[in-house]
């Protein structure tokens, strides 16, 4: 039963892939040339020709689409037009920066959201629940972008207590995870606070209260654990989210990650890189959609069907 | 539901009694809709800030005189002062060619609108039907149909249009074209699911069973039924659409200079931080105010209309 569903999932993440992978091809070859933009106009025609022959631009679309997949299937996605590094293992290296953001700011919204989403949900309609509200309906409204330079113009260039650029690694994090880590924050607080609130109507949850458990047992054990697992959900479909932010707050922090490469290969149309970074970015939601649907069963056992 | 269902077998029978049922079940919901949400403060205040933003960009620009793209460079950098006229003073200061700002906020508030309104709809029309197709048609064109919807996910939209501009080159035509083939996902897949739960529910299943061809109970039946959650969707993505469009313009891929675009302007405020703080500040309030005033609609919306759905 288990192979079966992992086999099928693991199909349908082949077949997106594959029309991931198509359509990057595609559009690289759309319009104009690639290498005429690398070299700007400075050489001559024969000079451009070799230049096409080198990358295999002169072949038929078919024959260049052919060769692509058989080196996709080899994680070999060719060499940067811009650097002439292999395409593949310069998008891997670029992954370190980006993931110390990322990591630490979903852990941090995760651990932040549980509590004040239970408070919230705990002390429904008071003061508490509105201003935690508030601040979640704020938090989500405000995009990354404003946020990254409200806090830079605040922190860093009125107040001057932390630096916008360089810094001893933590404090250089802080103003870049904070940025990154606003809208998940907001989010996850209100999922939480609805899914605890959801859950605390139910009628094992008075069974609980009945029975004479403290409120904190209550609250751990039966509401929270069931009211969690939208939230691992959202967590696990966020990674595609996650990439679109770090594109810009790391072009707003000059951080040298996976998304200011992606940015930079796109102006530069480098083709490979491109192809190699949407085939990373595909395979981590992929896989990271499937971890969390699998998580169901172990945290839910009415789920393992 | 039983009155919904009675009316869907009725309109299989006949166009007469139809009407009078049709019309009152689009009363009920339409007062429902529309009472929950004026009744209700965050979502009132979302209407008035919405009603002022779309009033504000439709003639602000009409009202104010000056040009927003002249340059006068004996203007530049003049910080906010308030005044009664409007021409008299720089409301929210002048950007570095002595433009004026609110000027620019206001055309920029079209950009916007405009972006998330045309791609908005653009996905909830697209996004229905083809989900409501792939739910209905056999399994292979369903499977390719949803994967497509799922890829999506995987290759999020503003690395998509990042991906495409660099190829078709930027400004507001492609970047609407963008939009409204690449947003329609989140829609597909509630429609499918959907219209895989009514396809066999009672009066579907009657109105078959009367005749009604497939085109009919696809539109007559299966996409009213839709409503409700598409408007929901349709509301969440205009929000999010103007956030993308303007994360695009700051990264310089979006609308091209010297169009006002609130994602440009804070992308210009964000290098003159220490010398102009009100060129960063205003358009990004600019932005999160419309963005939240649009939340708090689509926020009251669903829980009015169906809570179950989630986002």
């Amino acid at each position: 039963m288990l192979v079966g569903y992992l086999v099928h999932r693991a199909m349908q993440a082949m077949l997106i892939l594959w029309l991931l992978l198509t359509l990057l091809f595609f559009t690289a070859r759309l319009k104009g040339d690639p290498v005429a933009v690398l070299v700007g106009g400075q050489v001559t025609a024969t000079d451009l020709d070799r230049l096409r022959h080198a990358y295999g631009l002169d072949q038929p679309i078919a024959k260049q689409y052919e060769k692509f997949l058989v080196g996709v299937v080899h994680l070999d996605f060719g060499e940067s037009i811009r650097t002439h590094q292999a395409a593949l293992p310069m998008v891997m290296s670029r992954l370190g920066p980006t993931l110390k953001l990322v990591i630490p700011a979903l852990v941090l919204a995760v651990s932040l959201a549980i509590p004040i989403g239970t408070i919230a949900a705990s002390y429904r309609g008071t003061f508490l629940d509105g201003a935690a509200m508030v601040g979640a309906v704020i938090g989500q409204s405000v995009p990354s972008f404003f946020l990254g330079v409200l806090l830079i113009l605040v922190f860093g260039v009125k107040l001057r207590w932390l630096p916008v650029i360089g810094g001893t690694i933590i404090r250089y994090l802080i103003l870049p995870v904070v940025t990154l880590m606003g809208y998940p924050l907001a989010r996850y607080t209100r999922v939480v606070r609805a899914q605890v609130s959801e859950t605390m109507t139910a009628d094992f949850i008075r069974t609980a209260h009945a029975k004479g458990l403290p409120f904190r047992v209550v609250m751990v054990r039966h509401v929270l654990k069931n009211a969690l697992l939208p939230v691992i959900t959202l967590v696990g479909t966020d990674i595609g989210l996650m990439a679109t932010a770090a594109i810009i707050v790391e072009a707003i922090f000059a951080i040298p990650g996976f998304g200011s490469l992606f940015l930079l290969s796109a102006t530069a149309r480098d083709y490979p890189v491109i192809e190699a970074s949407g085939f990373v970015l595909g395979v981590s939601v992929l896989l990271s959609s499937m971890v969390v649907d699998l998580s169901y069963g172990f945290i839910d056992p009415r789920m393992r069907h | 539901m039983t009155e919904n269902a009675s009316d869907a077998i009725e309109a299989g029978f006949g166009r007469s009694s139809e009407f009078g049922a049709g019309q009152r079940v689009r009363k009920l919901w339409k007062s429902r809709a529309v009472r929950g949400l004026l009744g209700y403060v965050p979502s009132l205040f979302g209407i008035v800030v919405l009603c002022l933003v779309i009033v504000g960009a439709l003639l602000g620009p009409r009202v104010i005189h000056w040009d927003p793209n002249t340059v006068n460079l004996g203007q530049a950098y003049q910080s906010p002062k308030l005044s009664w006229n409007p021409s008299g003073s720089h409301w929210l200061g002048t950007d570095g060619l002595g433009r004026d700002e609110f000027l620019r906020v206001l055309l920029g508030a079209r950009v916007s609108l405009l972006v998330g309104f045309v791609g908005a709809t653009a996905a909830a029309v697209l996004g229905s039907l083809i989900g409501a197709v792939a739910a209905l048609s056999g399994k292979v064109v369903g499977a390719v149909l949803m994967r497509i919807a799922d890829l999506q996910l995987a290759f999020p939209f503003l690395i998509f249009a990042i991906t495409m501009t660099s190829v078709l080159g930027s400004g507001l035509t492609t970047l609407l074209i963008l939009v409204s083939v690449w947003s329609w996902g989140p829609y597909a897949r509630v429609a499918e699911a959907m219209t895989k739960s009514t396809s066999q529910r009672d009066f579907v299943l009657a109105a078959r069973s009367v005749g009604a061809g497939s085109g009919r109970v696809l539109f007559r039946h299966i996409l009213p039924q839709l409503m409700s959650p598409m408007l929901i969707l349709w509301s969440f993505s205009f929000a999010i659409l103007i956030i993308l469009e303007a994360s695009l313009s700051f990264l310089g891929m979006g609308i091209r200079p010297p169009t006002a675009s609130w994602g440009t302007m804070l992308a210009d405020g964000r290098l003159n931080m220490t010398i102009a703080w009100w060129l960063a500040l205003f358009p990004g309030l600019a932005i999160s105010l419309t963005v939240w005033s649009i939340n708090s609609i689509g926020d009251r919306l669903r829980d009015v209309l169906d809570p179950r759905i989630q986002l």
